[in-house]
């Protein structure tokens, strides 16, 4: 165990100065030589070139070179081309020795092989070929690997076909160049496989304008996929990118593709062949070779296409919906949205949105609890203010007693008598009228004792209503005025001229007034007869406001109760229950309004309820 | 109701009821009602004026209010007793409660009635008033002879008799007064005559009314 750790530690010691002892050394400069058989800035040979040349000189510590050279052989297939381009080459190149070749294309490769055993016999080759196809025809030669591209066609059609369902037939477009052609034939032995399935139509290498012709006038079941379009049948070469531009536009199909270099370009997608990642690759073989690694100990091997990719623009063009799209593909070119353009302005909308909503949403949630909580107190206000009335009007029992009790007796009174009346020979008819007219007023006396009082003890939802406040303080006083006669008192009423309109419940403020009456009456009581006196003044204040002033004659509030007076249970009575100021006090609340008391020294108390003008 | 009200009067002279009541049409109401019943009905709707009215000697009663301003009924009632002679008082209450009927009972009310009451219930109580002032009249007529026939009396026969109530004899009356017994004996017998009575256990009785 303990020889395992120590080796292990020494393993690692030795990959730390590995780096530092190359350092050490003067760096060789390496160079890499990249033969592409076309244009360099086509977009596939600029994708792999791009591939290589990050793969190589990220990997490889030391200085490294990558030289492009392009022979295009598509638009230039003549022997003698051919010929003078090497005598070229063998000039260029007479003094000048690559580490490693990288080449691609078929027949790339081919001349690059004729040109090594010229110049360079022992430099190790990396390739690329279009096709396993392609691969197999490379001569044999030593020092030598590479990988072959997959496009794959297949798998194109088959995602067209889940893409456009109802199609049959698929149309193969590529051009005359002889790349195209490798490329073709790599198409058409795949699609053999799906014959079954589909028949397959090959345009190949027609002028631009019939091409499009011919396209138009497939059949409607069928789906085309476009392979490479470098050079027409006339010899005309095109950027097969912007060929396929051409097509994808003017065409009245949807068209699929294989290669990654293409999409973007008005096709519809397909399984695309990265030539960057093959890019990548050929730089992985080459830094292995750079590092040492005898080449032919790497076998070829094929270079799987990429991925399933589609462009959700042309999609929509064609009227596919995504929903056709098979799992795993990607979806490219999806039309920013506006979250995507403008992402902080909508996320700071929405936050802000998000923000205000949240806040109307809290105070409508507070809104509703308060106005629960406000009914409530109401409603509880509202049961207690009721016990207070019926506590009131207890006090007031014996009187409202007699108040009732004198009419019912004189109605017994006159009725008795009547009858007696009508029993005399002859009968006093005028004396009998009499009698019955009494009853009648008396009657109607009793029952408007009966209202005022109904009227007080009324329980039930809290009004909201405009009262007129020396109205109720009228009522009130013509409820007590029994009362207070009994009790040698005087109430004298000095009520404002002009109507003073409040809001709230009639009751309840009528349960106010009678509160302070009472007390006040109880206030003058211990008074000798002819000083008990209690004044109810209304009057309007000069904000508006309405003012009720109960003021008595009696001995004042006590310097240390003033304070206390409103106070639930606070009472002076031997029989009180200290509720009835309190719930005063609750009900102006309640309306908005307030309830003080003052007690100037050597007079009475004043009671002070004032109410806000209804707006 | 045909009752007789001429309980303890002459057959001529109608019972004169009182009505004491601060309410007008109770006081109506029941006027109403006693007339048709036979009675002399006079209302006061203030206790003080009935306070004021010079002493009726006719049969008579009142029915009082309890409650009223300016003076309660029992506090009338107090006033009426003070001043002697007063008749018998009938309490009709709005609102009737125990302690304030036992007080007015022990005060001398004859009855005390909650309103509404019935005419029945009120015309008996006020029988039982007027019985009540017959024989308060009855006794008070007796005391009023006596006194006359005391005040017929010499001084002298005056202490005589005053001192034989007590239940002195001749002879102690004879020690307290200074004289002989034979002299007390002779101003007693005089006395006696004068008053109208035998024994001296009339004489006890006698003093007892003008007490």
């Amino acid at each position: 165990m303990r020889l395992a750790l120590l080796c292990i530690a020494f393993a690692l010691l030795a990959l730390l100065a590995a780096p530092d002892a190359a350092r050490a050394q003067p760096a060789p400069p390496k160079s890499v030589l990249l033969v592409l058989p076309e244009d360099p800035t086509y977009p596939a040979s600029a994708a792999l070139a791009q591939g290589l040349r990050s793969t190589v000189t990220a990997g490889w510590t030391g200085p490294v070179l990558v030289d492009v050279e392009h022979l295009d052989l598509s638009w230039i297939d003549l022997p003698r081309y051919q010929e003078q381009l090497r005598a070229f080459y063998l000039v260029k190149y007479g003094e000048r020795r690559p580490d490693v070749l990288v080449v691609c294309e078929r027949r790339a490769i081919g001349f690059l092989l004729d040109l090594r055993a010229a110049l360079w016999p022992d430099v190790p080759i990396i390739f690329a070929a279009e096709s396993e196809r392609a691969a197999a025809e490379i001569p044999k030669e030593p020092r030598m690997t590479g990988v072959w591209a997959q496009f794959n066609v297949r798998r194109t059609v088959e995602a067209a076909l889940e893409l456009l369902p109802e199609a049959r037939r698929v149309a193969v477009l590529s051009g005359a160049g002889g790349f195209d052609a490798s490329l073709r034939r790599n198409a058409v032995a795949q699609l053999e496989l799906l014959r079954d399935r589909l028949e397959t139509i090959e345009l190949t290498g027609l002028p631009i304008p019939e091409l499009l012709q011919e396209i138009n006038e497939l059949p409607a079941d069928t789906a085309v996929v476009y392979i490479l379009y470098s050079t027409d049948n006339q010899g005309r070469r095109y950027t097969p990118r912007d060929a396929l531009r051409v097509l994808a536009a003017e065409a009245r199909r949807p068209i699929f593709i294989t290669a990654e270099s293409h999409i973007g370009s008005g096709a519809v997608g397909g399984a695309l062949f990265d030539y960057e990642r093959m890019g990548r690759s050929l730089g992985a073989l080459t830094l292995r070779v750079l590092l040492g690694e005898p080449v032919e100990s790497i076998p070829p091997g094929p270079l799987d296409a990429g991925v399933l990719a589609f462009d959700a623009r042309a999609l929509e063009r064609w009227g596919i919906p995504e929903s056709r799209v098979p799992p795993g593909a990607e979806l490219r070119f999806r039309e920013p949205s506006l979250w995507k353009r403008h992402r902080e302005l909508v996320i700071a909308v929405a936050l802000a949105g998000a923000i205000l909503l949240a806040m109307v949403l809290v105070l409508l949630v507070e809104r509703r609890h308060r106005a629960h909580a406000e009914q409530e107190a109401r409603s509880a206000l509202g049961q207690l203010a009721h016990v207070n009335r019926i506590a009131a009007m207890n006090e007031l029992g014996s009187s409202i007693a007699h108040e009732l009790n004198q009419p019912l007796a004189a109605i017994m009174a006159n009725a008795e008598a009547a009858r007696d009346l009508l029993d005399r020979d002859p009968p006093d008819l005028a004396e009998v009228r009499a009698a019955l007219e009494d009853i009648v007023a008396d009657d109607q006396r009793a029952g408007e004792v009966i209202r005022r009082i109904r009227s007080l003890l009324r329980k039930g939802e809290p009004q909201d209503r405009l009262e007129e406040l020396s109205d109720l303080v009228r009522e009130v006083a013509r409820v007590v005025a029994n009362d207070a006669g009994l009790r040698g008192a005087v109430i004298s009423l000095e009520l404002a001229p002009e109507p003073l309109h409040v809001r709230g419940d009639g009751v309840q403020l009528q349960q106010v007034v009678l509160n302070l009456v009472i007390n006040a009456l109880d206030a003058v009581s211990s008074r000798p007869e002819g000083e008990r006196r209690v004044t109810l003044r209304t009057r309007e204040l000069e904000d508006g406001r309405a003012e009720l002033s109960v003021q008595d004659s009696g001995p004042g509030i006590a310097p240390e109760h003033i304070a206390h007076v409103f106070d639930a249970f606070f009472t002076t009575k031997p029989h009180g229950l200290g509720m009835g100021l309190s719930i005063c006090r609750s009900i102006a609340e309640a309306h908005w309004g307030a309830l003080a008391v003052e007690s100037p020294p050597g007079g009475g108390a004043v009671f002070r309820l004032t109410l806000p003008a209804p707006t | 109701m045909t009752q007789n009200p001429n309980v303890g009067g002459s057959a001529t002279q109608k019972p004169k009821v009182f009505l004491v009541d601060d309410d007008p049409s109770v006081l109506r109401a029941l006027g109403r009602l006693l007339r048709t019943s036979g009675f002399d009905v006079e209302s006061f709707d203030r206790p003080r004026a009935f306070l004021e009215r010079p002493r009726y000697d006719g049969p008579s009663c009142a029915i009082l209010d309890l409650r009223m301003p300016e003076l309660d009924g029992l506090a009338l009632l107090e006033k009426l007793s003070g001043a002697g002679g007063a008749p018998p008082v009938i309490f009709l209450t709005g609102h009737g409660d125990v302690p304030t009927a036992t007080r007015a009972m022990k005060d001398g009310a004859v009855d005390f009635l909650c309103k509404p009451v019935r005419a029945e219930e009120l015309l008996e109580a006020i029988e039982r008033a007027l019985v009540r002032d017959a024989e308060h009249r009855a006794r008070r007529a007796e005391q009023e002879a006596a006194r006359a026939r005391f005040d017929g009396l010499t001084p002298r026969e005056r202490e005589v008799c005053q001192l034989a109530a007590q239940g002195l004899g001749n002879k102690q009356i004879a020690d307290a007064l200074g004289t002989s017994e034979q002299t007390v004996k002779v101003q007693r017998m005089h006395a006696m005559k004068k008053l109208g009575i035998d024994s001296i256990l009339e004489l006890g009785r006698l003093f007892d009314r003008l007490r």
